[in-house]
């Protein structure tokens, strides 16, 4: 540890570190450019549905006859027209990277002489896995926070957070979001005077 | 010397016992917050938001401001030590701050960083105090049509200066002014985009869009990069005290720090980002031991940290004076003052100086409380930097789903909270930046209010904008924003291309 390490920031794509704790390591640097291209395009084609959205939204807008200045639709095609701009540029910059010719895309930023974009670099691959178990467990908060009551559901979410971030030591993580979830609750509802669901807490706690 | 008089009776506020304690905790959650990887000064002041609410707003300000400083100082801990900025004003103390951490002297790294975040933040504070009431005198003469001059310039200094891409910023920001627009048209009481649930009259609160965005999308991305495995911690060795030689090298380094700093924070020139840059730079060229950059340069410490945490205090000048927003954490300020059915610009300095000046008193408070929070106690802060990750994160979203849930006891909420964060997670990964998504979910409102209010004073007649000179003048700065990067990269070009042909 002595010796000075070498620098690890941002090296995206490069070797991952050794997994830690019992984390998993799933295949980092596996992206490619055609991977970064379907990113881009679903980024252009999700602004331009928004676009369309809020177009279609403000023709619904109701707009009084007696109204005589600009109304309450101006704004907002003004903000789907934006976007709809944006989303047409986004298009053509997925366009221009497109993975279709000859393959000699990984030469052209160099070749070109352009500065190099931000986002241009190929990123490290995702792990799906811990981003569907974080999105569910937020789900359950949902879920949960009126039925189970605060404390029940937080230790839930804070356990299922932990497990999805890798740790694998069940019985800490859940006493530690129970204990956390408790002391939350206790200092929001009696000094703070918020009201959270308190579930079966509500009698015990009387 | 009427300014000094208010000052003088800020400072019998902020040293009251009760806002004393205030600003101590501010200043403290701030340094803590800030040296947790992952999130900053904009998601604590949104995660505070619904607690404070209902309570007394002088009280519930000092501690925001102390938040918002806080977690400047804090920031540098975690830029220095684990390399890994969490906010883009710190990836140049990250440079060679963490250098200088492993070279063994991570001691005076952090001493010069909060040393010099004390010196250029006391300084900046001093030119809020002097600055702030003159653009008062100059803002109460400006009518709608300044405004939205100004906030179209705010727009487009947001989204052209910060990231990467300017088409990425812009998206961002339509994308919050597409979410603002959600609601009740105060005008005409119109529903909008409420998608027939009742819930959605009232617009999305900036509550829900900041922590969906700064907290769980950024959990979902943390999530997503696991393979990375978690930083590495430099531990401090060494003295923590600098040398002579150290401060002899430090202190010109704060004063040019903060002299940048605190004007280009304070014109709406997009944040701290910038003179941090431009600061580092200007040390680069500066510097006798030019050598030693890249290899961890005290100066290269000292002249960002001081530039960004004097941007910072610039900032606060166009928030307070004109009710415009540069930063996230600026928006989220602003939308506190909203729920306290307050509006900053210039009235608010007329209406309500016990809360402008007990707050601009308490900043010099803080920047003393923080010094001492961050020299001789830093040794406590570095361990939160050791919070396993599951851990941290578990504990961010517990917060982040209470304050969402605590704002109306709304179960929609939470759900939107959780849309909004699958939508960070998918900016994050595109590199959008999510700041002007905040800003414009804040400003958009306003700069709509504004605009109608300029029209139906002109009788719908569009060229008052170009035919009022202040206002005229804003737009052709918001043009020269928008283009002049694009046209100088041109300019560059052609320059560059010339030449290889004159060889």
């Amino acid at each position: 540890m002595e010796t000075p390490l070498p620098e690890q920031r941002s090296n995206p794509g490069g070797p991952s570190l050794p997994p830690q704790e019992g984390r998993r390591a799933p295949d980092a640097g596996r992206d490619s450019r055609g991977v970064l291209f379907t990113g881009d395009l679903l980024l252009a084609l999700g602004v331009l549905g928004l676009a369309a959205f809020l177009f279609a939204g403000a023709l619904n807008i109701r707009v009084s006859p007696s109204y005589a200045h600009i109304g309450p639709r101006f704004f907002p095609f003004l903000v789907s027209g934006g976007l709809g701009a944006c989303g047409l540029a986004l298009l053509a910059q997925a366009a221009r990277r497109a993975p279709a010719k000859s393959g000699s895309l990984e030469e052209r930023p160099a070749a070109s002489g352009k500065p190099p974009v931000v986002g241009d670099a190929p990123k490290p691959a995702v792990y799906w896995p811990s981003v569907a178990i974080v999105a569910a467990a937020l789900a359950g908060q949902f879920l949960l926070m009126e039925r189970a009551g605060f404390v029940v559901a937080s230790a839930l979410l804070f356990w299922a957070v932990a497990f999805a971030f890798g740790s694998r030591r069940y019985g800490r993580d859940i006493l530690v979001g129970i204990g956390l979830a408790f002391v939350v609750y206790v200092v929001f509802t009696r000094l703070l005077g918020l009201h959270l669901p308190g579930g079966m807490l509500t009698t015990m706690l009387r | 010397m009427d300014t000094l008089k208010l000052l003088w009776d800020g400072f019998a506020v902020a040293f009251s016992l009760k806002n004393m304690l205030w600003a101590l905790a501010g200043v403290t959650l701030g340094t803590m917050v800030g040296i947790l990887p992952g999130i900053g000064p904009a998601l604590t002041v949104a995660l505070l938001l619904p607690v404070t609410f209902g309570r007394d707003p002088v009280g519930s300000f000092i501690m925001f401001a102390g938040i918002y400083y806080g977690g400047m100082y804090g920031g540098s801990t975690t830029a220095i030590l684990l390399n890994t900025p969490g906010e883009s004003a710190s990836i140049i103390t990250a440079l060679e701050g963490n250098l200088m951490a492993r070279r063994g002297r991570g001691g005076a790294a952090l001493a010069t960083a909060a040393i010099g975040s004390f010196v250029a933040g006391t300084l900046a504070t001093a030119g809020l105090t002097f600055l702030a009431p003159a653009l008062v005198r100059v803002a109460l003469r400006f009518g709608p049509a300044e405004y939205f001059a100004l906030m179209v310039l705010a727009f487009t200094t947001v989204t052209s200066l910060l990231g990467g891409s300017l088409v990425k910023g812009l998206t961002s920001l339509l994308f919050g002014m597409a979410l603002g627009l959600v609601g009740i048209d105060l005008q005409t009481g119109q529903a909008r985009y409420t998608l027939g649930m009742l819930e959605m009259l009232d617009g999305i609160d900036v509550v829900i869009v900041a922590v969906g965005l700064f907290a769980v999308g950024e959990a979902l991305y943390a999530a997503s990069q696991l393979a990375r495995g978690a930083p590495e911690v430099v531990a401090v060795r060494g003295s923590i005290w600098m040398n002579r030689e150290e401060w002899r090298r430090s202190w010109p380094a704060w004063i040019r720090g903060g002299l940048l700093g605190f004007p280009l924070g304070a014109l709406p020139a997009g944040g701290a980002e910038i003179p941090t840059f431009l600061s580092y730079s200007l040390e680069r060229r500066l510097s006798r031991h030019r050598d030693e950059f890249g290899r961890g340069a005290i100066e290269g410490v000292a002249g960002p940290e001081a530039a960004n945490n004097a941007a910072a205090a610039g900032v606060l000048v166009p928030l307070l004076t004109l009710g415009i927003p540069t930063s996230a954490t600026a928006a989220i300020m602003l939308a506190a003052f909203q729920q306290f059915g307050l509006q900053p610009g210039p009235l608010l300095f007329q209406n309500n100086p016990e809360l402008v000046w007990g707050m601009i008193a308490s900043l010099y408070l803080g920047n003393a409380m923080l010094l001492v929070l961050n020299l001789p106690l830093v040794g406590l802060w570095v361990r939160l930097l050791t919070v396993p990750q599951p851990l941290l994160y578990g504990g961010i979203l517990v917060f982040a789903t209470l304050g969402v849930y605590s704002l109306s006891n709304s179960l929609v909420d939470l759900m939107t909270l959780l849309v909004i964060g699958l939508v960070g997670f998918a900016m994050r990964r595109m590199d959008v930046p999510v700041a002007p998504a905040v800003i414009g979910l804040i400003l958009g409102p306003l700069a709509e209010q504004q605009l109608r209010r300029a029209l139906a004073i002109s009788q719908g007649d569009f060229t008052v904008f170009f035919t009022r000179p202040i206002s005229a003048t804003l737009l052709a700065l918001a043009l020269i924003a928008l283009a002049g990067p694009a046209l100088a990269r041109i300019v560059a070009a052609r320059r560059r291309k010339s030449r290889v042909a004159a060889m």
